[in-house]
Parts: structure tokens; C-alpha cells; sequence
């Protein structure tokens, strides 16, 4: 009776499990007429979870990121997300915006946009406003028919972002039809690039009044959030914490590295861009570190709490029980 | 015997009536000035000319010693002149002024000012060598309600007085009023300017402080600088009032003037020459050169001026100290002038004159010639001293004339 229950139990937590984990590394999300690719996808727990409230692998859900692969050409405003369930938006593929026509166009702070994005689009309220994005194509405002209006509170690495390849394989200028507007604290940003030439930068009011213009003074268009903020990019994964003074145990923290060999999400280009999770455990009895290429929480009705965590790395599987000892 | 004692008595008599002459004369030379009464520097100073369709105003004009002298071509067509310094080895009195801008003489036009130009000394009737005038200011309103093409200035002015360019429109296809960094720039200069107003900053360093220049936000038009100054921080001026723009708008807005013009609102290295527009580290000399035991004249600001309450007090004439070994006195002059032989000076309204080693030359009317002019040219001699002076003369001729007759 007992061994039946068990068996049950284990079952039901493994559908639980199946069930968190909606979307894998490829699968396509749509929404809101936005499609999305999952570049990424990774366990975690909760922002607020601790030991104490996780109770088995039913309480991991996967989170990662996406790129967003399609927008539809006919809606008149286009807000990209943030998120989109639990995963993160990270980037724009080649071409994505390429002679399309919206009237406004709201975007988040990004990884990277890819080739040609914005070319030849008209934004008919007058402007285009970006905030951080650390990676651009190349060509990627090429023609664009709106004022570009650079946003910015980090740096950012723009490789060719303002030139592009000619049918003969030379270099040349690439750039907005109109201006290049930006805040005098992001000049700084964009000194090392040819926009720098062609662009007028504001501090103040006088930015401000530009970008609000961008958004025809549309103060609930503007409060789409930059930045998520309820935790869904927690890396955390699991974690003997928050028994701080505890010597033992580990700590696992999520995180998506750029596949080998494809370093910038374009060349070959963002059709073939994916990105490989990894799993950094710190033991802290032994204060190590190893890298894990994947994580299973596995149900274990003989263990005293349930269950127990398994990782895949180069060496093969490793085991832990949840006080960090190594089943053998 | 009878014959000579008569020859004797005529001669007594001639000598003592020429004796009486010349006292008479000197009774007539006018009092020496108090040394306290103001002193000023160029009776030219405030004198207005026009140049190139721009009005200027003298503040002063000075005169130094320099080893060579400079050599003016002037280019009728262009209406232009250019000098360039000549025989080196020699040296010459060279002449130097200061000016400001009071305004122009025409509407509609490309008006440049340069830093330094070279004019024909028609304010000075005798001479023909050249003056060098250094722009080193703008009066109050001086462009105020103008309509010109394209105005273009030079860096490093002292001062622009206050709404020198209200309400100043620029009608060229570009619409930009390039203006680079001056020293000191007074109230509501840009009020009301009808033109996209570009502030150039290159390669200044002095402190600059610009007094409620731009207070007045809602007259002023839209102010542009470069994104490499746009963190050139200027007393008096509000970073959040500009705007930066690259190289290629800057480009793109300097007017056509420029590419014709001496100074180049794009040339940093143009702006580097135009950036002195003050009386430079040169101010000593001494009148037999370097190294040798002579009079030493400084040129500094006058210390007392006649004020009229204008534009012009702000800035000072130029005096001269000396030092002269000969004499081992120190005194200060108001004018100064040199040639081969001698040097003179103006001590309030008196000439003095000296040798070049700084020995006086007392007899100052044996300088003057039939006109009563000294050799520098100017009339010294007025008409009553003139009457005395023919009359010793035909005295003096005719004694001698008497000497020769009777054989002495």
C-alpha cells in the first residue's frame, strides 16, 4: 500500500513538473499578434521562494529568454513587451521592422537588435525612441523615415550599426532620413559612432519634450515597463539559503551563455541564434564552484524530504541530496 | 674811426633788439601741465571710421619699437590690405591701435570682422605708414534691428556690451549666427535674434563669463553647440538652454562667407591665431634695441582717463613709463614716436624730445621748420610763436647779411 502510494506520488509530481515547464529552447510564442522564439529556457524557483516553501520539483518553473520574431505590418501601435510568460525579451531578429509602417512603436531595454531592424520604416508620429540595446546589426536604421531618439542609461556596443554592406561587398554609410536626437547623458554613449556626427543632443526639458512627442503625449503609451519588476529573471534556482550561517549545502544560479561560435547574434543571423543555459552550483562546504549544463529536480519518495536534485555536466550525472552530500 | 664806432652801436643795437624777441617768445610758451591732471593716451581716442561696411570706434592707438617694419599691400578689387613684417634687421616704429565695433554701415551683406586689420593712417594727415587695429570689443546695440546676410566674428573679444545683437536677423539660406567664445558677454545679447544661434568654443581656455546673457529664455532663439563643448562649462551659461549637434550639422550650417573669409568658423587653427585680440606679452622696449643702455618705455592701461560714459571706458588707453638712464628719471607719457634720430614724447599737453640714447634736446625750435612743424610732423608751433620765430629769423639774416657786408 505504502509503495503505491509512493509510486503515485512521484507520477503526480512528475506531471506537475512536465506542466512547469511550458516552453523549451526553439518553440515559438505568440501574443498579442507578436511572435516570439525561445532562444533559452532554464529552472528556477520563485523571487521570493526559499527552502522552506519549495517542496518538491512542482515549485521550478521554466523561465529564459526570447527574441521577438514577428510583428504584424497593420497594427497601428506596437508595444513589445518586457516579458512574455516568464520569459524575458532579449532581442529583435534581422529585419524584423524592415518598410513597415506604425504609428508609434514602443520598445524595451535589449540585448540586441539584428540586421537592417528598423530600415526603411516610417513611424508616423515622428520619432523612434530606443532605450538600452547593447548589440546591434548592421544597417539597422537604415532609411528610416522617423526621428531616431536615443534613450539610454548604459553604453552600448554598436559594430556597424550605422553603415552597410553593398551588393558589391563595400562598406558605406548608413542612416536615418531625418535626425539622430539625443540626451546629452548619452552622448558619451555613442561617441565612438557615426551617429555621433549627425546627431543633436538635449539635456532637460527639451529632451523630455522630444521624446514625449515621439508617444503624441500619451502618458499610459509611455509607462509600458522597462524593466520587469517581479521577478521572473530571478536566476536563482535553488538555494540552501536563508540559512545564511549554514555550512553546508549549495547554491544554484541560472544563466544563458552565448553558444560557441556564434558569439553575435548576427552574421549568419538571428534565424540560427540560440543561447545555451548553464548552472552554477557553489558548494559551500567545499567552496567550489562547477558549471552544469542541466538541472532536474527528481521526485524521491524513499529520501526523507521527497525528493533530491540531479545535474548533467561534462563528468556526467552528479546527485545531491538537498543538505549538498553526493548520492553515490 | 667815426665808421667804426657806428658799425659797433648798430651791431649792439640788432643783437639787443633780437635778445628782446626771443624773450618775448618765450613768454608766450604755454605752461607746463600739472603731472596729476588726466592723461589722455590718443586724441583720437573715440574717433569713429568705417571699414569694410563695419563702423568702428578707436580706443587707442599706441606705437612700438620693433626689429623690422611692416610692409602694406593693398588690393583695390577686394578692398582688402595684408602686411607682413620687412627688414628685420632694422629697427622701426611700428604703429598699433585698438578697436570696437560700433555698428554697420550697410544692410543685406556678408559682414566679417577680423581679428586684425590693416588700414591707411588718413587719421594721421602726415604719415603714410600703416596702423594695425586689433578688434577687442563690441559697443551696446551694435547690431541691434540689423538685417545682414552672414555675420561673422572673431574669438576671444574682451567684451560685448549689452543687447549687441537683439533683435539681429541672419538672411542667409544656413540662418546661423556663428559665435564663438569672447571674454566677457553682457545682458541680453541674443534677445530676440532672428537666426539659429551656434556657440564655437575651440582651443580657448581663458575664463569667460557671460553676465545674464541668455536670462530672458523665452525671447532667445534655439542655442547649438557642438557635442566636444558641450561640456565646456562657461560662467553665466545654462547647460540645459543648449542643444549639441555633430561635426556634419555644424557643417552643414556655416554659411558661405566663411570659405572666402580670413577667419573660419570650422578652423580651429584660423580661430588660434584670431584668439588675441589684447595687447600680447610684448610691451617693453627700449629705443637703441635690446642690450644696450638707452631709454626704456613699458606700455601699460592708463591709470587716469577722460571717462564720457560710453562703451569705450570700459577699456583704458595706453600710457607709457619710462626709464631713461641719461637722466635717471622715471616718468610716464601719453604718446610715444620714434625716428632715426630721436625720440618724442607728450608729457599732458607739452612735447618732449630726446636723442635716441635719452640725452633732452632743449632747443625745441631749432627742430621745427618753416611750417612750425616738427620732424615727426606735427604742428607744434602756434601762430603768435610762429610771427616771433620769422621775425628772429629775418633778424638773424639780416645781421648776417650786415656781417657779410661790413667784412666780419
Amino acid at each position: 500500500m505504502r509503495t503505491s502510494f509512493t509510486i503515485l506520488l512521484t507520477l503526480l509530481l512528475s506531471v506537475g513538473r512536465l506542466l512547469a515547464q511550458d516552453y523549451a529552447t526553439g518553440d515559438i510564442i505568440e501574443q498579442d499578434g507578436i511572435s516570439y522564439k525561445v532562444l533559452v529556457s532554464y529552472l528556477v524557483v520563485d523571487g521570493k521562494a526559499t527552502p522552506d516553501t519549495i517542496y518538491g520539483p512542482q515549485d521550478f518553473h521554466s523561465s529564459g529568454e526570447v527574441m521577438v520574431t514577428k510583428v504584424g505590418n497593420n497594427t497601428a501601435d506596437v508595444v513589445i513587451p518586457a516579458s512574455v510568460n516568464k520569459f524575458k525579451v532579449v532581442g529583435l531578429t534581422d529585419s524584423l521592422f524592415y518598410g513597415h509602417e506604425h504609428d508609434r512603436v514602443w520598445l524595451p531595454d535589449l540585448l540586441f537588435v539584428g540586421n537592417g531592424c528598423f530600415a526603411k520604416m516610417k513611424v508616423k508620429s515622428g520619432a523612434l525612441v530606443i532605450h538600452n540595446i547593447s548589440r546591434m546589426g548592421m544597417g539597422v536604421f537604415d532609411e528610416l523615415d522617423a526621428d531616431l531618439i536615443f534613450d539610454m542609461t548604459n553604453g552600448t556596443t554598436w559594430g556597424n550599426a550605422f553603415m552597410k554592406r553593398n551588393a558589391d561587398s563595400t562598406l558605406t554609410a548608413s542612416r536615418p532620413l531625418r535626425e539622430v536626437k539625443t540626451s546629452a547623458r548619452a552622448l558619451s554613449y555613442v561617441r565612438n559612432c557615426d551617429a555621433y556626427k549627425y546627431s543633436i543632443s538635449a539635456s532637460g526639458k527639451n529632451f523630455t519634450k522630444w521624446v514625449d512627442a515621439a508617444f503624441r503625449n500619451d502618458a499610459t503609451f509611455q509607462e509600458n515597463d522597462r524593466v520587469d519588476k517581479f521577478g521572473r529573471f530571478n536566476k536563482k534556482t535553488y538555494s540552501t539559503m536563508p540559512l545564511a550561517k549554514s555550512k553546508k549545502g549549495f547554491n544554484i544560479t541560472a544563466r544563458a551563455t552565448e553558444a560557441k561560435g556564434m558569439q553575435m547574434p548576427w552574421g549568419s543571423l538571428t534565424r540560427d541564434y540560440y543561447r545555451i543555459a548553464q548552472y552554477v552550483v557553489l558548494d559551500k562546504k567545499k567552496k567550489t564552484t562547477t558549471n552544469y549544463s542541466d538541472f532536474i529536480p527528481v521526485a524521491d519518495a524513499m529520501l526523507k524530504e521527497g525528493w533530491y536534485v540531479k545535474f548533467v555536466g561534462e563528468n556526467g550525472e552528479v546527485k545531491y541530496k538537498l543538505d549538498g552530500k553526493i548520492i553515490k | 674811426m667815426r665808421t667804426f664806432a657806428l658799425k659797433s652801436a648798430f651791431i649792439l643795437l640788432a643783437g639787443l633788439t633780437a635778445s628782446l624777441a626771443s624773450f618775448a617768445a618765450e613768454e608766450q610758451k604755454p605752461a607746463k601741465e600739472n603731472n596729476e591732471a588726466a592723461i589722455l593716451a590718443d586724441n583720437r581716442r573715440g574717433e569713429k571710421f568705417e571699414h569694410n561696411g563695419v563702423i568702428y570706434t578707436i580706443s587707442s592707438i599706441y606705437n612700438m619699437v620693433e626689429a623690422g617694419h611692416w610692409e602694406v599691400k593693398y588690393d583695390s578689387t577686394l578692398g582688402t590690405a595684408t602686411a607682413k613684417r620687412e627688414g628685420i634687421n632694422g629697427l622701426y616704429c611700428n604703429r598699433y591701435g585698438e578697436v570696437i565695433v560700433s555698428g554697420v554701415s550697410a544692410q543685406h551683406v556678408d559682414v566679417v570682422i577680423n581679428p586684425k586689420f590693416v588700414t591707411k593712417t588718413n587719421y594721421d594727415s602726415n604719415k603714410e605708414e600703416p596702423i594695425i587695429f586689433t578688434v577687442i570689443g563690441i559697443e551696446d546695440n551694435a547690431f541691434e534691428k540689423t538685417s545682414l546676410r552672414n555675420l561673422i566674428l572673431p574669438t576671444g573679444m574682451k567684451h560685448v556690451g549689452k543687447e549687441a545683437f537683439k533683435e539681429m536677423e541672419i538672411t542667409s539660406e544656413q540662418g546661423t549666427f556663428f559665435f564663438p567664445l569672447q571674454k566677457r558677454v553682457l545682458a541680453d545679447a541674443f534677445d530676440g535674434l532672428k537666426a539659429r544661434l551656434f556657440l564655437t568654443f575651440e582651443f580657448y581656455k581663458e575664463d569667460c563669463h557671460y553676465d545674464k546673457t541668455f536670462r530672458n529664455t523665452d525671447l532667445l532663439p534655439e542655442i547649438y553647440v557642438h557635442h566636444n563643448n558641450s561640456g565646456h562649462a562657461v560662467e553665466g551659461l545654462d547647460r540645459k538652454l543648449l542643444y549639441s549637434v555633430g561635426s556634419e550639422y555644424q557643417e552643414k550650417w556655416t554659411p558661405d562667407v566663411d570659405k572666402k573669409s580670413d577667419i573660419k568658423t570650422t578652423d580651429v587653427t584660423k580661430y588660434q591665431r584670431g584668439a588675441v585680440s589684447y595687447l600680447g606679452d610684448k610691451v617693453r622696449f627700449k629705443t637703441l634695441g635690446e642690450n644696450t643702455v638707452s631709454p626704456t618705455f613699458n606700455i601699460r592701461k592708463a591709470r587716469k582717463f577722460n571717462k564720457t560714459n560710453t562703451c569705450l571706458d570700459i577699456f583704458a588707453p595706453y600710457e607709457y613709463s619710462c626709464y631713461n638712464p641719461y637722466t635717471s628719471q622715471q616718468d610716464v607719457y601719453s604718446e610715444f614716436v620714434m625716428n632715426n634720430n630721436m625720440y618724442r614724447v607728450k608729457k599732458g599737453k607739452e612735447y618732449l624730445y630726446f636723442t635716441l640714447d635719452g640725452k633732452p634736446i632743449t632747443d625745441k625750435k631749432s627742430l621745427t621748420d618753416r611750417n612750425g612743424k616738427d620732424p615727426f610732423g606735427t604742428q607744434i608751433l602756434n601762430d603768435d610763436e610762429m610771427k616771433a620765430k620769422k621775425n628772429t629769423q629775418n633778424l638773424n639774416n639780416s645781421v648776417n647779411n650786415l656781417r657779410n657786408q661790413l667784412g666780419f
